[in-house]
């Protein structure tokens, strides 16, 4: 951790003394302006609807990830015919860019917070459903057999044997997930909504101003710090009682 | 030594009228490994009557847990049927408790939520179901574990939280691969002693997978031997109705049997894999 703190301070003082020179200023604006603007927005509050919006649409357009994206997954895993029916679409429209979605969202829904939920939650199904999928098809066949010999059946089978096993997986993928429902989030309000850190980017580059872009992506950095902390250590406390058993 | 020795029918007539439990006619079965194919059993014909309990040995290997798989429904047979009360088996059998090698506890759940799983999916009623799964754990002496996570119990301990689920559920019929074999030598006596006066008691019929000789000799009523990979039957041996085994048995260990099925197995072994 202060290793980290040490380095992020030379490279930021790097910045600061190299911006100095000729019209590069323009362009990368200087620390000392960026956290001036930083400071300016959390003081005058003008940051925190827009922090707010984009932080509700993820959570929004995650949600919808999570659930559909699971779910998917595990119908996918329990039956292989289901799976063999659905896998070339999933994989055609996983291999489309997201953002490209983003004009269409506008012509089906318009602009606002539906298309930024939208994107966000296309963003982040392809992460859930394909890490979700890989644990729960490869679950151990003796959780199954077991299953089966107790005599359960087909949705039985799958929300009290196959999804916690996969459990461990099922949380990395949601890990993931809510990364890329936050950056999906972003890019959606980037090209359909008037609110949010991705609004506030944009508007801030075609008004040419270097120190507002940069303070948003610093925000928009700490929060996926944050999270990304946040959800380590969730993982960690589910995960404790699996670890228990492979140690056994 | 008069040990009586039969190939599958006949030991234990049928009672007329009454199917065996289990019943493998002609079974076979290879698996497919890197497009190569090799068979793990070959045309197995075996009857097992009700109430019987029989001891399967063999080299490690040989194919005694996929027999057991057959019996369970968890695979299917290449070729030949494998019969339940008669009628050929489709899909899962529900209706026996099945040990097997790998515990396969679910970790994320208590010893008794393990117990009490069966029960559930059986719609029995909660505190029902919590009752019998606590006197089942009472029994194998796990009664003040029911809380803990199958990660905190030893192995010898997750063995018997496994068998406490496997009886739960009153199966008539029991599957069991090596289920003693991570217990020491006392716990495993006690087990064993537990596990006969359950079986007399509720009258079950038990197929057993054992490599300990003794085990077989003390527990059964029948010793099937089987040959290594593919496993064929090589001895099938009567041991309930032989009046000077039975007496040796209550003289703790049958010498001569023991002698004679070590060498049995001994031609089929290499070194060292039996102990
Ligand atoms: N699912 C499978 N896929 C491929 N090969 C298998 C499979 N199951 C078993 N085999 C093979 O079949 C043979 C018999 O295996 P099986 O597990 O029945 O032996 P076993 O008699 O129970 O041995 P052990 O006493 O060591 O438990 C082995 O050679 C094994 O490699
Ligand atoms: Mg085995």
């Amino acid at each position: 951790m202060f290793r980290h703190g040490f380095t992020l301070l030379f490279l930021l003082a790097a910045w600061q003394l190299g911006a100095g020179f000729g019209a590069t200023a323009y362009y990368l604006s200087t620390p000392v302006q960026v956290a001036d603007r930083l400071l300016e927005w959390s003081m005058s509050g003008y940051v925190w609807p827009h922090l707010l919006s984009t932080i509700e649409c993820s959570l929004a357009g995650f949600g919808v990830a999570a659930f559909v994206g699971t779910l998917f997954a595990l119908a996918m895993a329990s039956s292989p015919s289901f799976a063999r029916l659905l896998e070339p679409a999933l994989f055609a429209a996983f291999s489309t860019p997201k953002i490209v979605i983003a004009p269409l969202l506008i012509l089906w829904i318009g602009v606002g917070t539906l298309p930024v939920i939208a994107l966000s939650a296309l963003s982040s199904f392809f992460v859930i459903f394909y890490g979700s999928y890989g644990g729960l098809r490869d679950v151990s066949g003796s959780y199954i057999d077991t299953a089966a010999v107790l005599g359960a059946g087909y949705w039985t089978t799958a929300f009290q044997f196959r999804l916690p096993a996969a459990g461990p997986y099922i949380l990395a993928s949601l890990t993931q997930g809510l990364i890329y429902a936050f950056h999906g989030a972003i890019l959606g309000e980037m090209t359909a909504s008037d609110t949010g850190m991705g609004y506030l980017i944009v508007y801030s580059a075609t008004s040419m101003d270097a120190a507002s872009v940069l303070a948003a992506l610093a925000v928009i950095g700490a929060v996926t710090f944050g999270l990304l902390h946040l959800l380590a250590s969730a993982t960690r406390a589910l995960a404790a009682p699996l670890n228990a058993e492979a140690l056994a | 030594m008069n040990i009586q020795a039969s190939h599958s029918t006949g030991v234990f007539d049928v009672e007329p009228g009454r199917a065996p439990v289990l019943s493998f006619q002609g079974v076979s079965k290879s698996f497919s490994h890197e497009n190569r194919s090799t068979p793990a059993i070959e045309t197995i014909n075996l009857d097992i009557a009700r109430g019987e309990f029989v001891a399967f040995l063999g080299p490690s290997g040989c194919g005694k847990t996929t027999l057991l798989n057959l019996a369970a429904g968890l695979i299917k047979p290449d070729n030949g049927a494998v019969l339940r009360d008669g009628e050929p088996l489709r899909g899962p059998n529900t209706r026996v408790g099945y040990l097997t090698q790998s515990d396969a506890l679910l970790p994320w759940r208590t010893v008794i939520a393990n117990v009490t799983l069966p029960l559930e999916i059986r719609r029995i009623p909660r505190v029902e179901r919590q009752a019998r799964a606590m006197a089942m754990l009472e029994r194998v002496g796990l009664g003040a574990f029911a809380r803990h996570l199958p990660g905190q119990l030893s192995g010898g301990m997750r063995k018997r939280a496994a068998l406490a689920r496997t009886l739960v559920y009153d199966p008539k019929t029991l599957l069991l691969d090596e289920p003693f074999s991570a217990l020491d030598a006392q716990a495993r006596l006690a087990m064993q002693r537990q596990l006969r006066e359950l079986v007399d008691e509720l009258g079950l019929t038990v197929l057993l997978v054992t490599h300990d000789l003794n085990e077989a000799i003390a527990l059964a009523d029948r010793i099937v031997v089987f040959s290594k990979r593919p496993a064929r039957v090589l001895e099938d041996i009567d041991i309930r109705h032989d009046p000077s085994i039975l007496r040796q048995r209550r003289t703790s260990l049958d010498g001569s049997l023991h002698d004679r099925l070590w060498s049995l197995l001994e031609n089929e072994l290499e070194a060292g894999a039996l102990r």
